[in-house]
């Protein structure tokens, strides 16, 4: 007996029933590290993964992407990576195929989605770090996903909940409770958002539904 | 004997005069009605060089009689913010004769006797916080003498922007001694103001707001220079790098200014001149150490300066402002305005969930709002009409206006006094110990702004110190809106409190601020102290944002030997003498107290209310077994300024390896923010509780 089959995409992955969960979500630990291990090594390695406005016009693209694994301090780094391991574990780890596919693309589309808002639409933020505005959009998607999973009503309330934070914050013009040093950016937490509910949409024929449901 | 007669009338003249103290402005002074002509201003040249963390400002001046007998020159000029005077030369002969530091008695014994027997003296004292007051003699009939004074301050950044002061203006804070004296303050020869930037960091503007005049010349990314008044001769004693254009790179653009004309009529010293440079946006926060280090097995002194990152988050949940306003006589003519001014640019940028409050005091203090009241358009309308009311006149009850103003304040609001004052408190309650005890009541910081040249600096600078506040001196010269947004700036944002600093790795004593207290934004963190040893050093600054502990770190080299900055010694000891006096103003004088700031100013060679530099024949210091420590000091560091002068900028950021800031520093271009994503503890909390609910439902 072959302990690998053949996905009809052509990847390998581990032998077992069809849509069975792994039952480690790499990927979200994985993540995690990387942000521990930037925040370990201090500020000077961050300094040239930032998201700064000025060198991405310049040229130097990746900080789209790297900014947002970069924190200030602890009160920067402990509740966005506290809700990265809820999200990014509870999305990995749910029945149903390709699940870490799909996390990895809610990451890179909200990845790119905040940064781009930022340079876009932020011109008086020069640099930004961290993980919220992403996490917006996993909050987004895995939220839609726990509500057709299970059809609890829980799962759109705190979904709604998130969009009326995101509001207040815009309104005041801040976080509604700051942790870190760096203010907080609601318009970022915006772009994420959206960026969940689109990515939510496109995927909505193919997230599981309740058993019994229509 | 007419000519001794004569100059003995001067001098009782002058001496009545001693108990009315000088006027806080620049310029020759004699007794109104005393009989003694005036002497005429010829020359006013004034060299300055900001460079290294601290700025070095020479002022050559001749002296002309023009009268038929001998007499003594008295020359005032307001003490310049946190300055050191290092040097007093005086030509005897034709010859400069480098002044030395003494007790301030013993030099006034000397003094008088030089005077007394008709030789040259010269002589410069510290009159409290508001002169220092400059004495030559003889003047000969018909003949001038030359004279040269200098002195070094800290330069320090705020929110980006660097300020140099050289204060002229009339502080108007003494009736008495405005009575006594009569003040000429016309230049009757050449008069020439120039200042030269050499920064590492690039400076993006350079600004005189109240001398438009002024030749503004970018020679490199953060080289300028600034003139003003008469070009120099080829006579002049000038630093190298105003006349090496050698220096200057052909692609730089050429003078951002034509020339101003030269001005045939007579310039009067009365108004400051104040220079602002902007450096270029997105500068990182960053550490810098200045050392001077002659001998590498003796000890060496260093400065230490911090300028943090854009870490602190605004402040939106509104603030109580209380805006207490002096309107004494003290503040007439352009105090007032510019305090008018500068407070209705302030009321217009409240925001809707602040709260304001007018109090404004002369002899009692009245509350011109009737309270704390809502910074609505409409209220704010109310209060700008009232502030354009406000004149000047009666006496300064401060410790009033202080009182009525922590009166209803709210506990649970963050608040503000905003002080604004030329602080010679002169009716009411007067002690500075009275003062602090006031100022501690409450929990409120207070931003003091001191206006004009004669403030009681030392009373403020304590007052705002006790609250964990900040000062900011302020002149008629200055761009007001630039000094009310950095202030607002300040109380609109977290701060740093707390803060301490740890320099491990290597020995450090004598380290001056101790403790340090609070840091705004857009403020740097300057230390001075002494060390031994070299290597190797781990910088920790830990302090406080909002109840949380923050630390930032860096690991830099420490020299062994350094010779470049040799003034950094006289900078630490001024400091030193800094805080002993506020000591003695907090605690009053003892003879303990006071032998140590003429220990330290003795030694270092430095003006001080309790010494004095004199200039005596050169023969005469060798006679009165004077020792010459002074003079080889100031030899040293004019050696060391034209090394400095004809090299290039040298950048002394040390945390390049490991940077202590992941963020700019605060600036006013609205460009250099930072934002952090944060979804915050209740963020945390929430997902938690959800995480928790997905996993029972997946699972039932």
């Amino acid at each position: 007996m072959s302990l690998v089959e053949t996905c009809p995409a052509g990847s390998l992955r581990p032998a077992g029933p069809p849509g069975r969960p792994p039952v480690v979500p790499w990927l979200t630990g994985t993540l995690a590290v990387l942000v521990l291990g930037l925040y370990a090594l201090g500020p000077a390695v961050g300094v040239p993964l930032l998201t700064e406005r000025e060198a991405i016009l310049a040229g130097e693209l990746w900080r789209l992407l790297t900014g947002h694994l970069v924190h200030t301090d602890l009160g920067h780094l402990i509740p966005d990576l506290g809700v990265w391991l809820v999200f990014g574990a509870l999305y990995e780890t749910a029945p149903g195929r390709g699940r870490v596919g799909r996390l990895a693309v809610t990451v890179l589309v909200g990845a790119l989605a905040v940064g781009l808002w930022l340079v876009a639409c932020e011109p008086a933020i020069e640099r930004y770090a961290g993980l919220s505005g992403l996490l917006n959009t996993v909050a987004a998607v895995g939220l839609i996903d726990l509500w057709r999973a299970t059809g609890r009503p829980l799962f759109l309330v705190a979904l709604i909940s998130t969009g009326v934070k995101i509001a207040a914050e815009l309104a005041i013009g801040g976080a509604v409770i700051d942790t870190a040093a760096w203010p907080a950016v609601p318009g970022a937490h915006l772009a994420g958002f959206a960026a969940g509910l689109a990515l939510a949409a496109a995927w909505w024929k193919t997230t599981p539904r309740p058993a019994g449901a229509a | 004997m007419r000519m001794r007669t004569m100059t003995m009338i001067a001098a009782g003249a002058l001496a009545l005069g001693a108990w009315a103290g000088p006027v806080a402005a620049a310029g020759l002074l004699t007794p109104v009605g005393g009989g003694v002509p005036p002497l005429e201003l010829k020359d006013h040249l004034v060299e300055v060089v900001v460079e290294d963390g601290y700025a070095v400002t020479i002022v050559e001046q001749r002296f002309h009689n023009p009268h038929p007998r001998d007499l003594e020159a008295l020359y005032a000029f307001p003490v310049p913010e946190a300055a050191a005077v290092s040097e007093f030369t005086y030509w005897i002969d034709g010859r400069p004769v480098t002044g030395e530091v003494l007790p301030k008695q013993q030099a006034r014994t000397v003094y008088e006797e030089e005077k007394a027997a008709g030789r040259a003296t010269a002589l410069t004292e510290q009159d409290g916080h508001r002169d220092f007051e400059i004495r030559v003699t003889p003047v000969r009939a018909g003949d001038e003498v030359r004279i040269r004074l200098g002195y070094i301050q800290p330069a320090r950044l705020d929110t980006g922007v660097g300020r140099y002061v050289y204060p002229l203006a009339e502080g108007n804070v003494d009736e008495a001694a405005n009575a006594f004296w009569h003040m000429n303050d016309q230049v009757t020869g050449r008069f020439r103001f120039a200042l030269t930037l050499r920064l590492a960091a690039p400076v993006s503007a350079v600004r005189l707001p109240a001398h438009p005049d002024a030749e503004i010349r970018r020679r490199g990314d953060g080289w300028f220079t600034v003139t003003l008044g008469d070009p120099p001769t080829p006579n002049d004693d000038r630093p190298r790098d105003h006349a090496d254009a050698a220096l200057v790179p052909a692609a730089l653009p050429a003078a951002t200014r034509s020339p101003a004309p030269i001005s045939g009529s007579p310039r009067r010293l009365d108004t400051d001149i104040v220079v602002y440079w902007r450096l270029a946006e997105g500068q990182p926060g960053q550490v810098e150490l200045v050392t001077h280090k002659p001998d590498a097995e003796g000890e060496g002194t260093f400065m230490l300066v911090v300028t943090p990152g854009d870490d602190l988050a605004p402040i939106d949940r509104g603030t109580d402002w209380t805006f207490v306003l002096d309107r004494s006589g003290s503040m007439r003519d352009g105090k007032i305005a510019h305090l008018r001014d500068g407070v209705r640019q302030a009321l217009a940028r409240l925001g809707a969930r602040d709260r304001v409050r007018l109090i404004a005091f002369n002899n009692a203090a009245q509350d011109l709002s009737g309270g704390l009241v809502p910074a609505t358009p409409a209220v704010v309308r109310q209060l700008d009409a009232l502030v354009g009311q406000i004149g000047a006149d009666g006496g300064t009850n401060l410790y009033d206006g202080l009182r009525l103003a922590q009166e209803g304040t709210d506990a649970d609001r963050t608040s503000a006094i905003l002080l604004v004052t030329d602080g010679v408190a002169n009716v009411g309650e007067t002690e500075q110990r009275a003062f602090l005890d006031l100022v501690r009541q409450r929990d409120i910081r207070l931003f003091t702004f001191i206006m004009g040249n004669g403030a009681n600096r030392p009373l403020l600078a304590a007052l705002t110190e006790a609250t964990n506040g900040h000062a900011v001196g302020v002149s008629t010269a200055d761009d007001i809106v630039g000094v009310l947004l950095g202030a607002l700036g300040k109380v609109g944002h977290q701060a740093f409190h707390d803060v301490a600093l740890a320099l491990d790795g290597i020995e450090t004593f004598d380290v001056v601020p101790d403790p340090i207290g609070s840091i705004y934004r857009g403020e740097q963190l300057v230390v001075f102290g002494r060390y031994r040893g070299a290597g190797m050093a781990d910088l920790t600054v830990r302090g406080r944002v909002s109840g949380r502990p923050v630390e930032y770190r860096t690991r830099f080299a420490v020299p062994a030997t350094a010779t470049r900055n040799p003034e950094l010694e006289r900078l630490w000891a001024f400091a030193r003498v800094e805080a002993a006096m506020t000591e003695i103003h907090t605690f009053g004088e003892t003879p303990d107290r006071r032998a140590a700031v003429e220990a330290l100013a003795v030694a270092h060679g430095l003006v001080t209310p309790y010494t004095s530099m004199l200039v005596v024949e050169e023969d005469v210091f060798a006679e009165r077994g004077l020792a010459r420590t002074t003079a080889e000091r100031v030899a040293d560091e004019q050696a060391a300024r034209a090394a400095r002068a004809a090299g290039p900028v040298v950048a002394h950021r040390v945390d390049q390896a490991a940077p202590a800031f992941a963020s700019a520093q605060p600036s006013y271009g609205g460009g250099a923010g930072a934002g952090g994503g944060n979804v915050g503890l209740l963020g945390l909390l929430a997902s938690a509780a959800l995480g928790w609910a997905g996993m029972r439902a997946r699972r039932s």
